[in-house]
């Protein structure tokens, strides 16, 4: 071989290879893009703050983590939080938000202002797990189940948000909207299956209703996504409805 | 004319591997790549629509790819200057060839692009210069010169003689 012919062997060599190809995650990341694209159009919403710690997203309406899947159901107990009577979260849980804004590009911190409290309390994979909110300086808020995911509407802009984590025993949905009248969740699979799912109201500064719902594995299968999940009052109007996709393709 | 689904779709699953190596090298670490050639093409997939037919559709796609990658890289800052190996592409292109990481870390920012563009996102000399706005002969010289100084660092072969 000659001096060019090794030079371009060692340096076809120089790096590892790389895992295949996901053309549906390509799709999935272009329909999210979309989403966020319309929603800026629709509200003219300012420029959401990313976390940059974690790889999540909070865009039009749809927040998504994209980890594993599946696992058994609950729903919160439908009440109505004061948000100054809820009990405040444990330093390292202030941490935990409080390091959202380390490392955040410029202009995307979102600025936790008042100590995280418990909105509710859920049972995760056996396991009791808080939901714990925070205010933005922006008068949203930033939320975090248990140590399983956070996500963050900074400036109030996402009428209706949620993430999905993967836990120990298969995933969980959690999220919320921008309503007070917001009575339960809705959520309808591919198949036509619906689940109701009771929400939880927060008092001001927060003037949200939350969800959370672990997705049993019987209902990961591919056919019963994408989800649909929307926001109903007590007289049954929808007040806001978004679209889950799965994170990976679930189990068949 | 402009692009199809498709067209993004059979580019992708046809060269992913070589844009996974090339934005692997510009980012200097295979953590992320992965991240910024999925948005790249997800941004593709939605823009293919604005793809004028000038040039390759992989060289369009490569522009966005570049974007997307320095952006990754500042932080949410696009910067001009591209092909600067940063500090991090040290540790996994040194383990696996410590001279020749080193002989290109020692290269100007402009030849380690070309280096990388032909050898690691294998892109012919007409996608390579349209991508950094120079002409083919640019490309040429360019990567001739690359040659040569990455050639300079390795030993030479010693000739002993009996007598």
């Amino acid at each position: 071989m000659d001096g060019s012919q090794i030079l371009e062997h060692r340096l076809r060599r120089l790096l590892p290879s790389p895992d295949g190809p996901d053309w549906d995650d390509v799709v999935r990341r272009e329909m999210l893009g979309r989403e966020a694209l319309t929603s800026e159009n629709k509200i003219g919403s300012r420029r959401r703050a990313w976390p940059a710690r974690r790889r999540f997203a909070l865009v039009a309406g749809a927040a998504i983590l994209s980890l594993a899947v599946a696992v058994p159901a609950f729903g919160l107990s439908q009440a109505v939080t004061n948000w100054f009577g809820a009990p405040t979260a444990p330093a390292s849980t202030q941490e935990s938000f409080a390091s959202l804004d380390v490392g955040a590009a410029p202009g995307m911190s979102p600025n936790v202002s008042s100590p995280a409290r418990s909105v509710t309390q859920t049972s995760i994979a056996g396991q009791v797990a808080n939901l714990w909110v925070a205010p933005t300086q922006s008068g949203g808020f930033c939320m975090e189940l248990g140590s399983y995911a956070m996500g963050c509407d900074r400036d109030r802009s996402l009428p209706m948000a949620w993430l999905r984590a993967g836990t120990s025993a298969g995933s969980v949905l959690f999220g919320d909207v921008l309503s007070s009248q917001a009575d339960h969740l809705e959520l309808r699979y591919a198949s036509g299956d619906k689940i109701i799912v009771p929400m939880t109201h927060v008092s001001e500064p927060i003037d949200a209703s939350f969800f959370v719902y672990e997705v049993p594995t019987s209902e990961a299968k591919a056919a019963n996504w994408p989800v649909t999940i929307s926001a109903v009052s007590s007289n049954g109007t929808t007040i806001d409805s978004t679209i889950v996709v799965a994170a990976r393709t679930p189990s068949p | 004319m402009t692009a199809t689904p498709s067209d993004i779709e059979r580019l992708y699953r046809g060269r992913y591997a070589s844009y996974w190596r090339g934005v692997t090298a510009l980012l200097g670490s295979a953590e992320g790549a992965q991240d910024v050639v999925q948005e790249a093409f997800a941004q593709a997939l939605r823009d293919c629509r604005q793809f004028e037919g000038r040039g390759s559709l992989g060289g369009w796609v490569w522009a966005i790819a570049l974007r997307v990658a320095l952006k990754a890289r500042r932080n949410g800052e696009a910067e001009e200057a591209v092909g600067e190996l940063p500090e991090a592409a040290e540790a996994p292109f040194s383990e696996r060839d410590p001279l020749l990481a080193e002989a290109l870390r020692q290269l100007p920012p402009r030849r380690r692009l070309v280096i990388f563009l032909r050898y690691f996102a294998d892109l012919s000399y007409s996608e390579i210069a349209s991508l950094c706005d120079i002409d083919e002969g640019t490309v040429a010289a360019t990567l001739s010169q690359a040659r040569v100084e990455l050639l300079e660092a390795f030993p030479k072969e010693g000739v002993t003689s009996g007598r």
